[in-house]
């Protein structure tokens, strides 16, 4: 049985967390999110089909599901700090492979695996973590509110960054550019260097035990059945869109607006989520934020077609993107306390890029076989009102542990 | 009158306020580097290139 130990007073301070944590996850999710910009003049260049390149990232995707609670066990054992070194030179090495890479294979493993393992290091699992052992209970949702706000921001801020730097300085130097620049997480994991004790605050339990703790609760199945369907969602989303409404006869601008759009307002519902977390019940928010997800495709599915209903879609998209972060992330800390919350944070985020995986797959396999995007809105609106309703019997309370867990799960 | 709890809350507002404009002010920055027509441009036949 798991014995609990009070909680310890945080070692570092919440400005310091907060300043490191958010600069870290702004480049690492802002770098990665832009490799798209890449595939015409890596294709063009290297005598590639456009497979090869969608292969790699699509590793890439699975990649940072798979290794995520490998990471977050990591950083929960050994600190953060060292994770997010390991991730950082991973990530530099993966970006100067990519660059370098000649063969699909070699591409593969450099810009699919690696950075995908890469990923996990320096993310949101590893950074929540922190948060969660170092910022009071009752500010926590609004860190992680910022946190994910500030990756919002980098992939906000990276696309023209990245298109810039391609541009002037030809691909394969944009990429060593940002090889340089991942670099800087170095520097800025050390602001998020915990004593050893800090790290291994909470709850005595194994790692064993944790799992199965976690996988025997039923609240925690709920949630990672939850974040599934916001990958599945936001990823058919973000891929496909810009090709249904050049089916639809809509002007290539027009889907560059809607990604800023969606880029902008997910800056803005991320945080929102945050501070509406620590003011409200967590499932409901998540619950509204899938049921609102799946009340805007509906609308922009019925209303005839056009560059307004366009961007209103992607303003309203773009305010539910990344908002189930902090939520999710908030009520694992809340019921498990946050000894493993980056393993936790991990399983859950597997969820979701599998969830991802499938968005992206389905779309495209359903598109082939019915000659239009039809069938896999719908199931997006089917699976935003699964999320809705599973989300809402989600108890936001701490484990009973003990005897009485088993109970009560 | 002023005392110094009150000069201590304006200057809390005023840093705050200032922290919130320049948040805005980049934000609007970069939508705006979206809209730039050489970006518009550029990422449209990227994005529609991988169609």
């Amino acid at each position: 049985m798991p014995a609990a130990t009070p909680p310890a007073a945080p070692a570092l301070s919440m400005t310091q967390v907060l300043l490191c944590g958010a600069l870290i996850v702004t480049l690492s999710m802002g770098i990665r999110h832009g490799f798209g910009l890449w595939l015409q003049p890596i294709t063009m260049d290297r005598g590639w089909t456009r497979e090869t390149f969608a292969f790699a990232l699509a590793v890439q995707n699975l990649a940072w599901g798979v290794a995520g609670p490998f990471a977050g066990m990591l950083a929960d054992r050994f600190g953060a700090y060292r994770v997010l070194l390991a991730g950082a030179v991973m990530y530099a090495l993966g970006l100067v492979l990519m660059a370098l890479s000649t063969s699909g294979l070699a591409f593969t493993g450099s810009a699919g695996v690696l950075i995908g393992m890469a990923q996990s290091g320096c993310t949101y699992a590893v950074i929540y973590g922190v948060i969660g052992r170092n910022v009071a209970a009752d500010k926590r949702s609004w860190a992680m509110g910022v946190a994910a706000a500030a990756g919002s921001f980098g992939q906000f801020l990276m696309v023209p960054v990245e298109s810039w730097l391609i541009g002037h300085w030809g691909w394969q130097n944009a990429l060593f550019v940002l090889g340089c620049a991942v670099l800087a997480i170095l520097p800025l994991a050390r602001g998020l260097r915990e004593p050893e004790q800090a790290a291994h605050t909470g709850v005595q339990q194994s790692i064993g035990q944790a799992v199965r703790e976690a996988f025997g609760y039923r609240s925690f199945q709920w949630l990672m059945a939850g974040y599934f369907v916001c990958g599945f969602q936001v990823v058919f989303i973000g891929v496909h869109m810009p090709s249904y409404l050049k089916d639809h006869g809509m002007a290539p601008g027009v889907a560059t607006t809607a990604l800023a759009l969606i880029g902008l307002f997910n800056v803005f519902g991320t945080y929102g989520a945050g501070i509406l977390g620590q003011r409200y019940p967590k499932r409901y928010i998540l619950s509204s934020i899938y049921a609102l997800r799946s009340v805007v495709i509906v609308a922009f599915l019925l209303v005839p077609l056009s560059p307004t209903s366009v961007y209103l879609f992607s303003a309203t998209m773009g305010a539910l993107w990344l908002s189930t972060v902090p939520p999710t992330n908030a009520v694992v800390a809340q019921i498990f306390g946050v000894r493993y919350l980056s393993m936790l944070g991990g399983f859950v985020f597997f969820s979701h890029q599998v969830g991802s995986f499938l968005g992206v797959w389905l779309g495209g396999k359903l598109y082939d076989a019915t000659g239009s995007y039809d069938v896999v809105w719908w199931i997006t609106v089917g699976l935003g009102v699964f999320a809705a309703l599973i989300n809402l019997p989600v108890r936001e309370t701490p484990i009973p542990r003990g005897g009485a867990a088993l109970a009560a799960a | 009158m002023s005392t110094p709890q009150n000069r201590r809350t304006a200057l809390q507002a005023a840093r705050r306020f200032a922290i919130w404009l320049a948040i805005a002010g980049v934000l609007a920055a970069v939508f705006a580097a979206y809209l730039s027509p050489h970006l518009v441009v550029d990422l449209a036949n990227r994005v529609w290139a991988c169609f």
